[in-house]
């Protein structure tokens, strides 16, 4: 399920995953279970990026703080120290404009709203899926190509 | 080869438990991200389930068994067990789970109390068949790298002789 900036499935390419090459595309994978930052890091690894992992909304925003940049971050809603959505619009007034993604277990359509107005540009359920990555990294390629 | 056999059985548990309903396609994809340059990434998530599930489960008992329950707290321990079993594929867990999540929604102590008898039973179920995945799993390891020494084994033998 996704909220925000959709693609539905006649929209998502037929584009193989060997054919989206993604080696200079780096991610931050925000979330406070290992296990998760385990997957996702892996997921992302797979498909090329250089990922880097965080357990918190506050670690991560340290690493902005200390000079990092990302082109994608994957953020988890429900977190100590620093939640996901506190974390985004920190990140979004830091004047950060990665591509976030919320990736959360919420089902209330309230609180996944609440946490697309904290200035997401998708939201997923977790656990992010191969089509999912897909989707956004063909979005992350055509923002490159823009810019 | 034995390797080969090892991996058909694994594949064919895999399938029966899809057809129980006890795993979805999840896990097919942690399954597919494990590789050569990772070959025990699929017990290193289990085990990490295992720990998140155990710890998770200790502390809604915790919670759950006080006089008066903090629901907030059973929300957010139950969203965590949510979310880390629906990733490893385990679907009646994370269902269960998100009738917790009603039940608590509804400050119902004893509802919550019964799903959450019925959540352990589904973990419970889980846990047995995510350890066979693990012993296959763990069995085609050492097969593989038994099979990776022996050509050297047989090399050392022949300069020896």
């Amino acid at each position: 399920m996704m909220l925000g900036n959709c693609a539905t499935s006649s929209s998502l390419s037929t584009t193989s995953d060997e054919d989206i090459v993604n080696n200079n595309l780096t991610a931050l994978v925000v979330d406070d279970s290992p296990m998760i930052r385990k997957l996702h890091d892996m997921h992302l690894k797979k498909f090329g990026l250089k990922v880097q992992v965080a357990e918190n909304g506050k670690n991560a925003i340290d690493l902005f703080r200390c000079g990092a940049s990302f082109n994608l971050i994957l953020m988890d809603k429900e977190m100590p120290i620093m939640d996901g959505a506190e974390a985004t619009r920190e990140l979004r007034t830091m004047g950060v404009t990665s591509m976030i993604v919320g990736v959360t277990s919420l089902d209330s359509i309230f609180d996944r709203q609440a946490f697309m107005e904290a200035g997401l540009d998708h939201c997923f359920t977790k656990p992010l899926t191969t089509e999912n990555i897909n989707f956004l990294l063909q979005e992350l390629n055509k923002n490159n190509e823009e810019n | 080869m034995v390797g080969t056999t090892l991996s058909q059985q694994l594949n064919n548990y895999i399938q029966t438990m899809h057809e129980q309903g006890i795993l979805d396609y999840h896990f097919d994809h942690v399954k597919a991200l494990q590789n050569e340059e990772n070959p025990r990434f699929v017990m290193e998530v289990i085990s990490m389930f295992a720990h998140d599930a155990e710890a998770g489960i200790a502390h809604l008992t915790t919670v759950l068994n006080s006089a008066v329950v903090d629901f907030a707290k059973v929300i957010s321990f139950v969203h965590q067990l949510k979310g880390s079993s629906s990733s490893i594929g385990g679907v009646r867990m994370a269902l269960a789970c998100r009738e917790i999540r009603h039940a608590c929604d509804n400050l119902d102590k004893e509802r919550c109390l019964q799903l959450f008898e019925g959540m352990k039973q589904e973990y419970n179920t889980l846990k047995e068949c995510l350890n066979i995945i693990f012993e296959m799993e763990r069995s085609i390891v050492v097969a593989n790298e038994t099979r990776r020494r022996q050509p050297q084994m047989l090399e050392t033998n022949r300069h020896q002789q």
